[in-house]
């Protein structure tokens, strides 16, 4: 669990660092699900020459001990702190990052209340690929002042949202916008809010990254269909994702995650979400080509 | 002068930073006239707890230069970009840090609106002092918010849960190298770590003038309470000099700040 001040620094800065969360074992055996997975994507079958970033979801018996995280808890108490033990559990994705990502927040809807949860399984800092972040952009006026800040020209892989762009010598590059750098070992968790602009810059190829990503449940009926938006936003992001690393398109949970063998009562209140949601549906290939 | 992007990232973030905005020979001339003060200034006037700061007036005639950047259009002009054509420049200080650290603050209350350009005289980083700062935490939602987090330094907590040293506050480093300025939003929180004994700083200070019943209200409060400490020598708020008032040269950008100085209060009237 949080304590109060974890709590009050998160709802203030939008983000928290939590220390020596998973132990080295862990690390291991996290790295270890990971190269079997890498592996069997595009990039890893191309003698590494493929520079793209790689992402799939970990829920499933080929990564058992990195699908349980979502459920760990240590990682649910973190959660329960935050968002009062009413919130959905909807991913632990594994990424193998490329370069630079530009500024953006996750949702740019205000009325959104989601987070994620990160576990970077390679040290990093400010200059090697760490998480940006601007502390307290989650929250108005900061969060859409931001979007008028001109940036130069990004290299966009075509999912985030980001600010204003220039090719003008005012614009700013990734690492000259004013940001908090979230310094990391493996075993550190950095935990922040959907709407936080953040971004990374000096990244080596790579870089390893699991994310969890987990929703608050919603109570009004902006914060409803902030929620509908999202998850259309997340769905197709997912399956640009899918298409870059396997090729093809196709449901990110495997069957056996949504079985849920062991009858765990929280994964089931998530899963009925979800499928009321149409998380478990395949995405319309056609629908990428044509917002893009 | 700044461009419209950088006056919208100053407001946006509540700082910025200019690089080269002193030339190595005007450098040369200010660190010159830091000897000068530091060398005349009392070593016992220590002020501000943990920064272990020394401060006194470049408005003095051992400062000419570093006195006249106060109207030096470079900067001056900027300030009228920032807070309107009618903005007042109201002091230009120079500081002796011998603390290693500056706890996390905003400079004035609510509805004070103004800016500092800082100037260290040293190079300075993350790591060695350089002006740490939250950014945006000018805005009162922001700021509000961050005074109730638990900081060791200002309100420890109980042994258990202290609150966060100065260097586990999320923060942005305004490094910086001798000549580059670092503007800031008095508003702004800040703060400073791993700073050596002997760092200096020099600083340009300009208010908004304040148009809003608010505003106004809050300036009124600040010039009462620089009247009731200016003779007090371990404050931060000096007493403007004779030979700056008396603006020699007849300086019309100076008249203008005295004008206001004297009208607010900071500067006692002249008895009829």
């Amino acid at each position: 669990m949080l304590t109060e001040q974890q709590i009050l620094q998160f709802r203030t800065f939008g983000f928290i660092l939590l220390k020596n969360v998973l132990s080295e074992d862990e690390i291991q055996r996290i790295n270890t699900e990971f190269d079997v997975k890498l592996a069997s994507t595009s990039s890893g079958k191309s003698d590494g020459e493929k520079t793209e970033r790689m992402s799939w979801s970990s829920l499933g018996p080929d990564a058992p001990f990195t699908s349980s995280l979502l459920e760990d808890s240590r990682i649910v108490s973190i959660v329960d702190s935050l968002y009062d033990e009413d919130y959905y559990g909807i991913s632990c994705n594994a990424s193998s990052m490329v370069g630079e990502t530009n500024w953006h927040p996750d949702a740019d809807n205000l009325n959104m209340h989601g987070l994620k949860v990160l576990c970077y399984l390679q040290p990093l800092n400010g200059n090697n690929g760490a998480l940006r972040v601007i502390p307290g952009s989650h929250l108005n006026s900061l969060h859409d002042d931001i979007k008028q800040i001109e940036m130069h020209e990004p290299k966009h892989d075509g999912l985030t949202q980001v600010a204003a762009v220039t090719d003008s010598d005012a614009g700013l590059d990734i690492e000259e916008v004013p940001a908090c750098a979230c310094s990391v070992n493996p075993g550190d968790l950095v935990v922040f809010d959907f709407r936080l602009w953040h971004a990374s810059s000096g990244g080596s190829n790579n870089r390893r990254m699991i994310s969890m990503i987990f929703i608050k449940n919603a109570i009004t009926l902006e914060e409803e269909e902030a929620v509908n938006q999202s998850v259309l936003k997340s769905r197709r992001n997912r399956a640009i994702r899918a298409k870059a690393a396997f090729g093809k398109l196709g449901s990110e949970y495997h069957p056996d995650w949504v079985a849920n063998p062991d009858n765990n009562p929280r994964r089931q209140y998530w899963i009925d979400w979800m499928r009321e949601k149409g998380y478990f549906e395949v995405y319309d290939a056609s629908l990428i080509e044509s917002k893009n | 002068m700044l461009t419209e992007q950088q006056i919208h990232q100053f407001h946006t973030f509540g700082f910025i930073v200019l690089k080269n905005m002193l030339s190595e020979d005007e450098l040369k001339i200010v660190n010159e006239e830091f000897e000068k003060g530091y060398a005349k200034k009392n070593k016992s006037e220590l002020i501000a707890g943990a920064r272990v700061q020394l401060n006194w007036s470049n408005l003095e005639p051992h400062s000419p230069f570093t006195a006249s950047l106060l109207e030096d259009k470079r900067f001056y002009g900027i300030a009228q970009q920032l807070w309107g054509e009618d903005v007042v420049g109201t002091n230009s200080q120079s500081n002796h840090y011998a603390g290693s650290c500056s706890p996390w603050h905003p400079d004035v209350g609510p509805n004070t609106h103004g800016f500092k350009f800082t100037f260290y005289l040293s190079p300075v980083d993350a790591e060695s002092g350089a002006l740490r700062v939250i950014p945006g935490s000018h805005r009162p939602e922001f700021s509000d918010m961050i005074r109730k987090v638990r900081l060791r330094d200002n309100d420890p907590g109980p042994p258990e849960d202290p609150g966060l040293e100065v260097n586990e506050v999320p923060f942005c480093s305004c490094d910086s190298q001798p000549g580059d300025a670092v503007l800031f939003n008095y508003l702004i929180w800040h703060s400073s770590w791993h700073g050596s004994d002997n760092r200096r700083m020099v600083s340009l200070q300009y208010y908004k003038n304040p148009k809003t019943p608010e505003e106004i209200e809050a300036a009124r409060n600040t010039a009462k309470h620089i009247r009731e400490h200016r003779k007090d020598k371990l404050t931060i708020d000096r007493d403007y000099p004779d030979f700056w008032v008396s603006n020699p040269e007849n300086s019309p950008v100076r008249a203008c700040f005295i004008e206001w100085l004297r009208e607010w209060g900071y500067i006692e009237s002249i008895p009829a």
